[in-house]
């Protein structure tokens, strides 16, 4: 009743307080699509976190959470300035929204959303070249700033030089790089180490000076809730400038039950002096309410841990529109 | 008289019961990994090669004979193996050797049998690089 | 869910109380609303007992048909009456269900001109999964059976109109699934009923 509430009433002023100042914010984690292109599995999978009777014609309820009027409303109801929203090439668990599909919804909010484009990788030995192509293309429509690949959905080893071609053309487009770190709880995901491990990244990284990689989810482990990754991600952070450490995710209430974990890692990042490469993403839109909700957990949390103003500002925006080449967000 | 009208609707998942014969070569003498793979599922843009149907393992190269049960969702069987060189139980891990890997397909799958010989040479390999 | 009391004083027309009802007696009851819409018909049989039968579903979308037998346990200023299911739950599409069920709930009001009423229950599920294993052997098939919980709850209002008709509204707070989450529905009904006392 208060989310329909909040939704027929005036959007609030854009903005989250912190420490008596008004902030922006960037959610750069944002996922949309056709339910059509979700695997029946993965279907089952979401349908089930749906309340009853939404759940009964999940594609329906789907649709109007994860078209670009559904999240644009959501950015409004969160005061979220900006969101960024993410192609995805998943046949084999999350599914695929391609990138005609997020250049379209992009083209549809141009001042508030923007858009990563991925790319099909399945049998990468033929086809490759058309799928460079195709992600290069992408990359030239209005409002797609960036790449986003998650190799334990998309089943690919962080470490196969063979894949290196996309960190290439990353680098050529001065288009920053999301990757999934971490275990995923979705059906069909590979949670084999050399997938989720962001160990196994260091050479592409090494190799790869003038590409930008986000680590997204600070590498947590959604399948055991734990953080046993953060201090490889912290490391690679440390010893390599074109690393980044995106926190969307691991905070929200499923993923971190007993609120611990998320204090730990955002504390982590700033004992670790890594403020500044530290990117919010909420990983929504989930469900009507979720952009708010994980947005209060990461202020409370920033709060809680001692992020001063300014340091919480880079968090929420300055960090994103300064590594993707953006003008800042002003209120 | 409910049940009866309401039974022809039951949810039906069908299996078919695979004899996987698998001989898996290998210059050198350690454990091996493998799995058995469902070759091509799906349509248009959810179609997935490789999809995993069973694990096994043999502790060093030889041949291998299971009962698996493949859910009727696509066609063409594949066998993918590894050898795990220096034992830590990881494919090509950072700290780790580079370590051999290799796949073999057979067609005959729908179907209750299939024999497949897999060579294990390519260093590093996930299965789904074996997508044909 | 289908939520329905009677009061005593009052004639046929709110006399489909679950579970109970005299002798000669027939009712019939139409629901629409969300996300419940069905229908509900029962004979008296006697000495408080009743025959009945329901069919109920959620957004077209799962379907509940039932029968069974009810009891007036009380039948004074309060009606207090129980009933005991036996139906099949029918749920296509994506979260696909499909096997036998049970309930058992209990209705009670206060009589009167306006019909305070309170209903609680519990539906016990097995969703059916037929499997199919082909084998050099042929082919083998079986059931397997999963099990489901839904606990029925309701708050409602009817009211009489003439003798023979009862108009009814209400909040149908079930527990569908549990523990998936469950949004309370509403609905709005119609009693028309028949026969002597």
């Amino acid at each position: 009743m208060l989310l329909f509430l909040l939704a027929c009433s005036e959007p609030p002023e854009p903005g989250v307080l912190y420490d008596g100042q008004r902030l922006p914010v960037v959610d750069m984690h944002l996922h949309s699509g056709d339910w059509e292109g979700v695997p029946s599995g993965t279907q089952s999978f979401i349908a089930r976190n749906f309340p009853f009777p939404f759940n009964l014609d999940p594609e329906t309820t789907a649709k109007s959470t994860l078209s670009a009027e559904g999240i644009v409303e959501q950015l409004d109801i969160a005061a979220i300035s900006h969101g960024v929203v993410f192609a995805v090439y998943a046949p084999r668990s999350v599914g695929v929204a391609s990138n005609e599909t997020i250049s379209a919804q992009v083209a549809e909010a141009p001042g508030r959303l923007w858009g990563l484009a991925s790319l099909p990788i399945e049998s990468w030995e033929t086809g490759e070249e058309a799928a460079l192509a195709q992600l290069e293309a992408a990359l030239q429509e209005p409002g797609m700033v960036g790449i986003k690949l998650a190799h334990t959905h998309m089943h690919q080893r962080m470490d196969d030089p063979d894949y290196y071609s996309i960190y290439a053309l990353a680098a050529a487009q001065g288009a920053p790089l999301y990757l999934h770190t971490g275990s995923s709880p979705f059906p069909g995901t590979q949670p084999d180490p050399a997938y989720t491990d962001p160990r196994y990244l260091e050479e592409a990284i090494a190799l790869h000076p003038d590409a930008d990689f986000i680590l997204g989810h600070a590498c947590y482990d959604f399948i055991n809730e734990d953080t046993l990754d953060l201090d490889s991600c912290v490391d690679l952070a440390r010893r390599y400038p074109n690393v980044y450490i995106e926190i969307s995710a691991l905070g929200s209430s499923s993923s971190d039950a007993r609120a611990e974990d998320y204090p730990v890692v955002l504390d982590r990042l700033r004992s670790e002096g890594l403020t500044e490469r530290v990117i919010y993403g909420s990983d929504g839109p989930q469900r009507p309410g979720f952009l708010l909700a994980y947005l209060e957990r990461t202020v409370s949390v920033m709060e809680e841990v001692g992020y001063t103003d300014a340091e919480a500002r880079a968090v929420l925006s300055d960090n994103f529109t300064a590594l993707f080449g953006l003008d800042a967000v002003t209120l | 008289m409910i049940g009866l009208l309401f039974a022809a609707c039951l949810p039906t998942e069908t299996f078919y019961s695979v004899e996987v014969t698998a001989t898996v070569t290998a210059d050198a003498d350690a454990p091996v990994y493998g799995e058995v793979l469902l070759a091509d599922t799906g349509d248009g843009a959810l179609a997935v090669p490789m999809l995993w149907v069973a694990d096994f393992s043999l502790p060093s190269p030889g041949t291998l004979s299971l009962t698996v049960l493949v859910p009727d969702v696509g066609e063409g069987l594949a066998v993918y193996a590894w050898q795990d060189l220096d034992g830590d139980g990881l494919l090509c891990a950072p700290d780790g050797d580079t370590e051999p890997t290799g796949a073999s397909f057979s067609d005959d799958f729908p179907g209750t049998a299939a024999t497949l010989d897999v060579a294990l040479s390519a260093p590093c390999l996930g299965p789904e690089r074996y997508a044909e | 869910m289908i939520a329905l009391l009677l009061p005593a004083a009052l004639a046929a027309p709110l006399d489909l109380v679950l579970g109970g009802a005299d002798a000669g007696t027939y009712a019939a009851r139409a629901q629409v609303g969300f996300p419940w819409t069905g229908a509900s018909a029962q004979v008296g049989v006697g000495k408080g007992w009743a025959l009945r039968a329901d069919y109920e579903t959620a957004s077209f979308a799962r379907h509940q048909p039932a029968l069974g037998v009810g009891y007036r346990w009380l039948d004074r200023r309060w009606r207090i009456t129980g009933e005991a299911m036996a139906g099949w739950v029918y749920q296509p599409g994506t979260l696909a269900q499909s096997g036998p069920s049970g309930e058992l709930r209990i209705r009670a009001g206060r009589t009167g001109r306006v019909v305070p009423i309170v209903n609680l229950g519990m539906q016990g599920i097995l969703p059916l999964t037929r499997t199919v294993v082909i084998s050099d052997g042929g082919e083998e098939r079986s059931l397997s059976a999963d099990t489901g919980l839904t606990l029925t709850g309701g708050l409602g209002v009817a009211v009489p109109i003439g003798a023979r008709l009862a108009a009814e509204a209400g909040l149908d707070l079930d527990w569908v699934d549990v523990p998936t989450i469950s949004i309370p529905g509403a609905y709005v009904a119609i009693s028309v009923a028949g026969g002597e006392r």
